[in-house]
């Protein structure tokens, strides 16, 4: 196990088998428990009592959200189907059935919901285990799939639903579950069920939404699991992308609010750049720059796709400006004497525009 | 900053052999993955081990009834990091058994039943 931080751990655990069926009868068990002491039960319903989230609503819900019945074991198509939707994504339970479905589990696994959302184009972001930013997506319009587990003491029986909406006087929250379109479920219930999955959760927006509740951090994770996916792809079945690489559209719209985020800046670029995009990877870089004038990544990164376009003495500019120290035995030392030979291989072959046009 | 990349990095770990395609393309531009990953020498374990983690799942998921093919594409489309959580999950848990867990479910609901009817 990798030294990964909160939400990735998340997306770890078990496998859902869709018992909805027990609902009932663990409902009587999970309530008589309540009696003895909810906050023990429920810490996050109890502290909302006192703590709600500021900015969010005391009711709201999302009613244009798609509803597929489960069938068999499918919870985990069938959610994933209506979360997709939701996106502006076509995608059925039979079509997802193959991706996120394991036969001889009977169940999809968390880390398979999670990049079947990715593949389908989508940004599948793990929510942090706070019911805080739960709610708080679904007021913004967000649904959110969970996993639950319904059974009671050592029993488990994992379940994915949608949360779509909730109301905090009535103390209900609004799901897609199972063959119910919108089942009714007590706060201090679902949290009883939500914890025993460790509270996991995740959105699947469009590239271009950003999560109400997003981080620097884990969203550039999401992306950048995302970029991973969407070039895996491209390699092992090239498309022509008549529609704009979404990628693209994500890393932008990240860029939009952290624009000073290298990682985020340089990825950009290099999605351009793979796809051969080298007037917008060197945009990317420009603009970049402006805000991150001594990355040494960027400044070389820029200099390499300058050769490419033929503009040996640009090249040479941007890569004289880098500080002498970081050339030899600086980190990204070999990449940058890389592109200094490259440049002068260039200049070699006289394939360099003249000068007057650069 | 630096702290933050590496955090990234170090959680997507996305060195394996199914990296970017461009890394590949041209000496001279840094990718994406070589700024979030670290020192040459883990880097070089991390890649191992992704790789092994990678097949290893692969099989795992066949083993329950995937074909090999839809394994493949299923678990490229993970990060190393998601990867590596798995791998060692699938074999450490007994997650598959449900046939065991829908008996037990049964015996309880049972006896819940027999009470509830007294």
């Amino acid at each position: 196990m990798v030294g990964c931080s909160a939400p990735l751990i998340g997306v770890v655990a078990g496998i859902a088998n869709c018992f909805v069926d027990t609902l009932r009868f663990c409902g009587a068990a999970v309530l008589t428990t309540m009696a003895v002491g909810c906050s023990v039960v429920t810490p996050q319903t109890a502290a909302l009592r006192t703590d709600w989230p500021r900015g969010v609503a005391l009711t709201a819900e999302v009613a244009d959200v798609p509803f597929y019945p489960q069938q068999g074991k499918w919870c985990g198509p069938a959610s994933l189907a209506s979360m997709l939707n939701h996106a502006a994504i076509q995608a059925t339970p039979d079509s997802l059935a193959d991706q996120v479905f394991a036969p001889g589990l009977g169940g999809s696994l968390q880390v398979e919901m999670v990049a079947a959302a990715r593949r389908a184009g989508t940004v599948a972001y793990t929510l942090r285990p706070h019911f805080a930013d739960l709610l708080r997506e679904v007021a913004a319009g967000h649904p959110v799939l969970v996993l639950q587990d319904n059974g009671f003491g050592l029993i488990s029986a994992w379940h994915y639903a949608i949360v779509v909406g909730y109301d905090y006087a009535a103390g209900e929250l609004f799901l897609r579950s199972g063959h119910t379109h919108r089942l009714t479920m007590p706060f201090t219930l679902f949290e009883a069920s939500w914890r025993r999955g460790n509270y996991w959760s995740m959105v699947v927006l469009p590239p271009d939404v950003m999560p109400a509740t997003a981080n620097e951090e884990d969203m550039l994770v999401a992306l950048l699991a995302m970029a991973h996916s969407f070039a895996v792809q491209q390699a092992l079945a090239p498309q022509s992308t008549a529609k704009r690489n979404p990628v693209v559209i994500g890393l932008q719209a990240f860029l939009a609010r952290w624009p000073a985020n290298e990682l985020g800046n340089a990825a950009l670029a290099n999605v351009h750049y793979a796809q051969q995009e080298l007037s917008a990877a060197e945009g990317a870089l420009r603009m970049a720059l402006r805000h991150l004038p001594h990355s040494i990544v960027l400044r070389n990164n820029l200099a390499q796709i300058l050769v490419e376009l033929y503009r040996c003495k640009e090249a040479q500019r941007e890569i004289d400006q880098l500080p002498a120290s970081v050339n030899a035995h600086g980190r990204f030392g070999a990449d940058i004497a890389d592109t200094r030979r490259n440049i002068a291989a260039q200049e070699n072959a006289g394939r360099c525009l003249a000068a007057i046009n650069q | 900053m630096k702290s933050r990349t590496m955090n990234v990095l170090s959680r997507l770990l996305i060195v394996s052999t199914l990296a970017l395609p461009f890394h590949s393309a041209n000496a001279g531009m840094i990718g994406t993955t070589s700024i979030a990953s670290q020192a040459d020498t883990s880097n070089q374990r991390s890649i191992v081990t992704a790789a092994l983690n990678r097949s290893q799942t692969v099989n795992a998921l066949s083993a329950y009834g995937i074909t090999p093919m839809s394994a493949e594409a299923r678990v490229a489309s993970m990060t190393d990091a998601e990867v590596a959580t798995l791998a060692g999950r699938i074999q450490a848990a007994p997650a598959g058994a449900d046939g065991g867990i829908i008996a037990l479910i049964l015996v309880v609901f049972l006896i819940w039943l027999v009470v509830q009817r007294r």
